[in-house]
């Protein structure tokens, strides 16, 4: 089976991986990468639970609010309270949740990563970070979720963490310490997570905690100190294959849709979709938010060591071949391939392989002051044609362009390939009945300028091919 | 009698498997002792023995809980301690079942403290008042010495 692969992420390559992986992950969520930039730079933040701090207020009344709206729905809607809680178990026994295992901090990051989403879709909040309950730095439960008349209050045995030795700074730190990511997973579990479950007890100390809304705090802790080991303390997660291409079920989306995710991409979640608010966790101490270039590419260049992206490609037609273009002038091709190529994956919901274009250039321009929109089906597209079309697939961007004569300063040279998933807009035209069986699907590339105009509208694009590619996601380590 | 000779033989050779055994007893403890832990029994001690500690060096305590009476749930944490022959007691860390009637196995760090002489102790906490109907009730293996 083919393989295509993003080897060395430098700063350009990094964006379109990220945007490549957002893309397979938050299906449909994000437009393109002019969008998924944006939206990677402003994340939302999972901040620390406590008191005195307007942010986690605003937090508090949202998680409130999305408890209400998900205890409201109907039993048969997936996104329910109920529903929610029974994925990960009920009363009568866990279900789909991950304990004793080494998938524990992966499953569980998923599952928090559908839930927030399931929390912002249904306040409308697409800000919203669900905080996180730092029992290290604060034993006792934050007092929203104590009051017996708000919808946060379960009845438990106790509403601090105080007295109980497997929260402190002292069995904390040798833990931390730990470099083995099977061994910091078996000790993180079995000491402060199990017991912050069973000392605080009632239905959190069982097999249905996830009915109680700390539930969701404690796990967001959970995930926070696997960031925080990984990203902060600079220990490595698994490379085993095994491991990484562990599919993690039972999620439901923001529409109730069935979800799955591979462990390898849980790895990377907190660096596209959430960020952590930083705060200490016994010796380590909050780490500042990075603001330099130089801090940023630290953290990048543990990425490129860490989540070496790549998927499989189970079908690859070409549909262009090397062409100058301007991007003053939008491209179009009409190919040869209909929607009756790929009904396999068009008619089904639970489809697990994605339909990709493929847009590899012979080398990237000397300005990258714009992005390059793909439409599906629309041969008048232009720059002033919206994203809310219904033939919008997705965008791509150059960001950091190479500086002339850089790839024979011992940089390696990468053809400039970007990827946007397509399957959607396809679905969405053939709903509509805007592309019908046995039509011709056509491709467009329109240039748009950031800033309304292009710095130098002459610039070319020489590109090297198009190709619709067909493809489920995998991630694999390269380490 | 042959019935009555056989009857005789057989006791003399469980008396000697039952001395074989005993004799075998008294300077190893077998890999598959099991301990017990209740309300009114709380710790245990498990000393180390030559052939327990790993030569690269101990860097886990592991510990495999494999039953577990509780039926009112009371949290349960269980502290590991290393006692030096000097009778020394060093916290090495804890743990907890859950939900907490869950068995499982469980890993403390040594921290570089456990040595090849000394003890291992587990104490079983729990912070509930126990009433004196309750039953809380625990088996756990024989612990080991982990070098990774």
């Amino acid at each position: 089976m083919e393989t295509l692969s993003f080897p060395n992420l430098d700063r350009r390559v990094f964006i379109k991986g990220l945007g490549f992986v957002s893309i397979g992950l938050i299906l449909g969520t994000m437009g393109g990468c002019e969008e998924l930039a944006d939206a990677i730079k402003n994340r939302p933040t999972r901040r620390r639970l406590r008191t005195g701090s307007p942010e986690v207020d605003a937090d508090i009344d949202t998680y409130r609010q999305a408890v209400t709206l998900m205890k409201a729905l109907p039993a048969g809607d997936q996104r329910s309270w109920n529903n929610q809680a029974a994925i990960h178990g009920t009363a009568a026994g866990f279900n789909y949740c991950q304990h004793g295992t080494n998938h524990f901090f992966d499953w569980h990051r998923a599952y928090l990563f559908y839930f927030e989403k399931i929390c912002q879709k249904l306040t409308g909040n697409a800000k919203f970070g669900l905080p996180y309950w730092n029992w290290n730095q604060n034993p006792d439960i934050h007092p929203a979720f104590l009051d017996p008349a708000s919808v946060l209050f379960l009845a438990r045995t106790r509403s601090s963490m105080t007295g109980s030795p497997t929260i402190t700074t002292p069995t904390l730190d040798p833990i931390f310490a730990d470099t083995n990511f099977f061994t910091f997973r078996q000790q993180l579990e079995g000491t402060p997570h199990n017991n912050v479950h069973t000392y605080t007890g009632g239905t959190f100390g069982g097999t249905a905690s996830a009915l109680d809304p700390i539930f969701w705090m404690h796990h967001c802790m959970v995930d926070y100190c696997w960031y925080k080991w990984n990203v902060d303390l600079g220990n490595d997660n698994t490379n085993d294959p095994a491991w990484i291409n562990t599919d993690e079920i039972q999620f439901v989306d923001a529409d109730g849709n069935p979800a799955t995710v591979t462990a390898g991409i849980t790895t990377i979640m907190p660096l596209l979709s959430y960020q952590y608010e930083s705060s200490a966790i016994g010796s380590s101490p909050a780490i500042a938010a990075i603001k330099t270039k130089k801090e940023y590419q630290a953290l990048e260049a543990r990425i490129r060591a860490g989540a070496n992206i790549k998927f499989e490609v189970k079908q690859r037609i070409s549909i262009a071949e090397k062409a100058a273009v301007s991007i003053a002038r939008p491209f179009s091709k009409e190919t040869r391939l209909s929607t009756s190529d790929f009904a396999g994956i068009l008619n089904s919901d639970v489809a697990t392989e994605r339909i990709f274009a493929s847009i590899e250039y012979a080398h990237l321009p000397a300005t990258s002051d714009f992005a390059v929109r793909v439409f599906i089906n629309l041969p008048n597209a232009n720059s002033a044609t919206s994203i809310d079309d219904p033939h919008y697939a997705g965008s791509f961007a150059f960001f950091g362009t190479e500086q002339p004569g850089a790839a024979d300063q011992g940089h390696q040279h990468q053809q400039p390939k970007f990827l946007v998933n397509i399957t959607d807009t396809l679905q969405r035209l053939k709903r509509n009945q805007e592309l019908r069986d046995g039509s011709p699907i056509s491709v467009q590339l329109v240039a748009v300028p950031f800033g309304g105009k292009f710095e130098k509208e002459d610039t070319e694009l020489p590109l090297d091919k198009i190709e619709i590619i067909v493809t489920p996601v995998v991630i694999k380590n390269a380490r | 009698m042959p019935g009555k000779r056989f009857h005789k033989a057989s006791c003399c050779l469980l008396l000697i498997l039952l001395c074989g055994a005993s004799c075998k007893g008294s300077s190893t403890i077998k890999s598959d002792t099991l301990y017990y832990l209740d309300a009114n029994k709380r710790s245990i001690v498990q000393h180390i023995e030559l052939k327990d500690f790993p030569k690269e060096g101990c860097k886990f305590v592991q510990i495999e809980v494999t039953k577990i009476v509780n039926p009112k749930m009371h949290s349960l944490t269980f502290e590991v301690s290393y006692q030096s022959e000097g009778d020394v007691k060093t916290n090495l860390g804890s743990f907890s079942p859950f939900p907490a009637d869950n068995p499982g196995t469980f890993i403390v760090p040594a921290q570089e403290k456990v040595k090849n002489r000394g003890a291992i102790i587990l104490s079983l906490v729990i912070p509930d008042k126990i009433d004196s109907g309750d039953t809380v009730q625990v088996t756990v293996k024989r612990m080991t010495l982990r070098k990774d």
